[in-house]
């Protein structure tokens, strides 16, 4: 996975922040929550969620992450210390105003029975006081950024499967363009298959929203891949770490951090690194649909079966055919380029380009040679070769 | 005698409607409560307790200490439709679900537009089925405010008593329980008609974590 | 009050009798109800069928059961075998969708490991599903039983009401107080009655409730892992 250097801004300094409209920072003061029974939920918590970034709240269950996050829009209150967004504190301002300026989705999505998804969405907008027909219109168009099938706009909850339901959830925590998102672990209640197409909705949608987003799990690997910064929560409300993904991995604060992100820390690393490894061309040969690698690079006689599209569909060698393994795209992690290679029968990885044709081959070797580039501290160096996946 | 009969069932209906109506006044008010805020269960326990509590007792001593009238039956009849009616309107105001009023709450709802937007509109089978449930019961106890002196189907069951006419006694045992079958009929008809989207579409409860 | 206090025996008799005119066909109700719900779970027509029928009898009111039962058997109306049989019919409807709503509570795969072990339809019934319909079962007998404790006063309109009877003699004669006697006495045997299978309930679902803590800690063991 790349980390776009965009969303890896320095923290923005607390005080007075972007004006109103464009996402605010979230700070954590000291907070602390204890309930009646003495159970202390959150201890001492002080943290700042940059400005437009994603912060994955991580951790086991009942160690504080949601209820640090619901205290964001006030549905928790502090014991003691005050949460900041944008600059001001949220103990001043009135619940109901706070939370209409920020996009909440739930576990289970928590829509409404009694309406179809696209009357859900518009409930949120009318409060807001805009028209029945007004608020539709816009309830569409959010439906429509979560792609949700249209037909599915005027069906009941419970008429939609789990995945559908949660993206009518996300429409509707995003239709009136709040400045800040707050999602309790969205993607937990569906299967793995869905739950891997919506985290991938959500960061084709980063790409187009420039939200302050907290999203809440308990799934180390999923606050990995959608997270600028985690923030590690361990049992009696103690944040352990707040970093970045790749600092977590490669330099974990603690033995609890390191249990929580467990095994393959080094292997997963390397998602965070850019593959920069040089493409090789396949040799000339006569047939533009069976391409081979290089002598030097491949050990037996194998040769690459590329379909119409020009798309990578099986190795064909002596022995019989294999199907592709892991097809390594431009801009692509040096776990993905590394897993190519050893996906591959012949030998060379293969690298597609953005349409999923066939671009080049991938040298077992260089791949080696770049992971004993990257140093456990995390660093790595800029990209150089112009032939570079 | 038709026009006996056509008196008596409008005589029957009246009460009933009206301990029916007067119930409601009461009962829908304290269902909204409890089942919004999820405080006053006591109050609730206590209500249903007033299930066992006997019609015909509860009208004789009535009448004895406040005279014949419309008062007594009625009084013990609401008593009665009081509980059902709580638990229909309670439960269906809970039955939007935990995790919709959390949401409606996180949009930055008021506590009475999550009442009136979100759980009233989902409340509406589970509040007819009260209704149900305690227009059944006094439809059935009504026949006994014919033992105090009023009208309605009791008559013929009283009036046979008497006399050992027990064919007369007999219609009206069968008119009364015609017309209890028929209101709950009527009634469960308008639950599936009021049920908010293709029939009793409900969400789940909360989903399970996985893992 | 005083009344009550000073014919202590009168009402003591009419107390064991309205007891038994009431505990009786809640017994009969549930000895009928069980079996046939174990019977007609799995058969959609006849269950369907069984479950109207069942809805239309306890909407007809007790009293016209009362009176229609003696024409349709022959009995003399007052004979409280009437009375018996209408809140025994009557408590067989009310229970037998109470049994079927508790029956299909118990968990599926729990029957189905009783089947793979090799019970017997009859012995898997009787020793799995009924001890953990408990739970539904008997918060729906506990209002059949009160009920049914308060429609028998019902039945002293045709001369068997048990305590009821103090109701008409009470009304009959001017007597307040009679009336309240009856009253607290009919408050007195539904409070015992409710009581009693609370207690039997509560007995016979321990295991629900060592499930609390069980759950909790297999939880608390859950968080610990990453």
């Amino acid at each position: 996975m790349a980390s776009s250097a965009s969303s890896q801004q320095p923290t923005a300094a607390s005080g007075t922040d972007a004006p109103a409209g464009s996402a605010p920072s979230i700070v954590f003061e000291q907070v602390t929550k204890t309930y009646p029974d003495g159970t202390t939920a959150i201890d001492d918590l002080s943290l700042e969620v940059p400005a437009g970034s994603l912060t994955a709240f991580v951790g086991p269950s009942g160690c504080g992450k949601t209820t640090s996050m619901r205290m964001i829009n006030r549905m928790v209150t502090p014991t003691s210390g005050r949460i900041l967004v944008g600059g001001q504190d949220i103990a001043g301002q009135r619940p109901t105003a706070l939370r209409r300026s920020m996009g909440y989705v739930l576990q289970d999505a928590g829509l409404f029975p009694h309406l179809t998804a696209l009357d859900n969405v518009a409930a949120l907008l009318r409060l807001d006081g805009r028209s029945k027909d007004q608020a539709r219109e816009g309830a569409e168009a959010a439906l429509r950024l979560v792609r949700l099938y249209p037909e599915l706009d005027r069906r009941y909850p419970a008429q939609l499967s789990g995945g559908q339901q949660q993206r009518v959830g996300v429409a509707r925590a995003l239709a009136a363009d709040p400045p800040v998102l707050l999602m309790d672990e969205p993607f937990s209640a569906v299967d793995p298959v869905v739950r891997g197409e919506l985290q991938q909705e959500l960061i084709r949608l980063r790409g187009q929203l420039s939200q302050t987003i907290v999203f809440v799990t308990h799934d180390i690997d999923e606050a990995l891949l959608l997270g600028d910064r985690l923030a590690v929560f361990g049992p009696g409300g103690r944040l352990h770490q707040f970093a970045t993904g790749r600092e977590i991995l490669t330099n974990p604060a603690d033995a609890f951090v390191a249990e929580m992100v467990g095994r393959d820390r080094g292997f997963r690393a390397l998602g965070f690194e850019a593959a920069e490894v040089p493409v090789t061309p396949p040799l000339p040969g006569p047939d533009p649909a069976l391409v081979r690698p290089a002598a030097e690079v491949a050990g037996e006689d194998w040769a690459l079966r590329l379909d119409a599209e020009s798309k990578p569909v099986r190795w064909e060698g002596p022995a019989g055919s294999v199907i592709v393994g892991t097809l390594c795209h431009r801009g692509g992690d040096l776990r993905l380029a590394l897993d190519s290679v050893l996906s591959s029968p012949a030998g060379p990885g293969i690298a597609v380009d953005e349409a999923g044709a066939f671009a080049g081959f991938i040298d077992r070797t260089a791949v080696l040679a770049r992971i004993d580039t990257t140093t456990p501290a995390g660093g790595g160096r800029p990209g150089a070769a112009d032939t570079e996946v | 005698m038709i026009a006996l009969i056509g008196t008596r069932l409008a005589e029957h209906l009246g009460y009933s409607a009206l301990a029916v109506a007067i119930a409601a006044l009461i009962a829908v008010p304290i269902g909204l409560f409890v089942g919004h805020t999820g405080r006053g269960m006591p109050l609730v326990a206590g209500a249903n307790a007033l299930r066992a509590l006997p019609s015909l007792g509860l009208m004789t001593l009535l009448v004895l200490l406040f005279g014949l009238g419309l008062m007594p039956p009625i009084v013990a009849l609401v008593i009665l439709a009081i509980p059902p009616l709580i638990a229909g309107v309670s439960s269906g105001i809970r039955s939007a679900g935990a995790s919709a009023v959390d949401a409606a709450r996180a949009m930055g709802m008021t506590e009475s537009q999550i009442l009136w937007r979100v759980e009233v509109p989902n409340a509406g089978p589970l509040i007819v089925s009260g209704f149900r449930g305690a227009a059944l019961q006094v439809i059935a106890t009504a026949t006994i405010a014919a033992y105090v002196n009023l009208g309605g189907l009791g008559r013929f069951v009283f009036d046979g008593l008497a006399v050992y006419d027990y064919g007369e006694v007999l219609l009206g045992a069968v008119l009364v329980a015609g017309l209890a079958v028929l209101v709950d009929g009527l009634l469960a008809l308008a639950a599936r008609l009021l049920a908010p989207g293709a029939g009793r579409a409900r969400l789940r409860g909360p989903v399970r974590a996985s893992a | 009050m005083r009344w009550g206090i000073q014919n202590i025996d009168i009402v003591a008799g009419l107390f064991a009798q309205h007891a038994l005119l009431a505990i009786l066909p809640t017994v009969i109700g549930l000895l009928l109800a069980v079996p046939l719900a174990a019977v007609l779970r799995g058969r959609r027509a006849a269950r369907t069928i069984a479950v109207v029928i069942a809805g239309i009898v306890f909407t007809i009111p007790s009293l016209a059961l009362f009176v229609v039962i003696p024409a349709v058997i022959g009995t003399a109306i007052l004979n409280p075998a009437n009375v018996v049989i209408a809140l025994s019919l009557y408590s067989l409807a009310l229970l037998l969708r109470t049994a079927l709503d508790a029956l299909d509570a118990v968990p599926r795969d729990v029957r189905e490991a009783a089947e793979a072990m090799g019970y017997g339809p009859l012995r898997r019934t009787l020793t799995v599903d009924l001890a953990l319909a408990v739970p539904v079962l008997l918060p729906g007998l506990r209002v059949v039983a009160v009920t049914n404790v308060s429609m028998v006063s019902v039945g002293a309109v045709i001369g068997v009401g048990g305590l009821g009877n103090l109701f008409t003699t009470g009304y009959q004669r001017s007597y307040p107080d009679q009336i309240i006697a009856g009253l607290i006495a009919i408050l007195v045997l539904a409070l015992v009655v409710d009581r009693v299978l609370a207690l039997i309930g509560w007995a016979l679902t321990r295991w629900a409730r060592a499930g609390d803590q069980s759950a909790a800690a297999a939880r608390g063991a859950k968080a610990a892992r990453t």
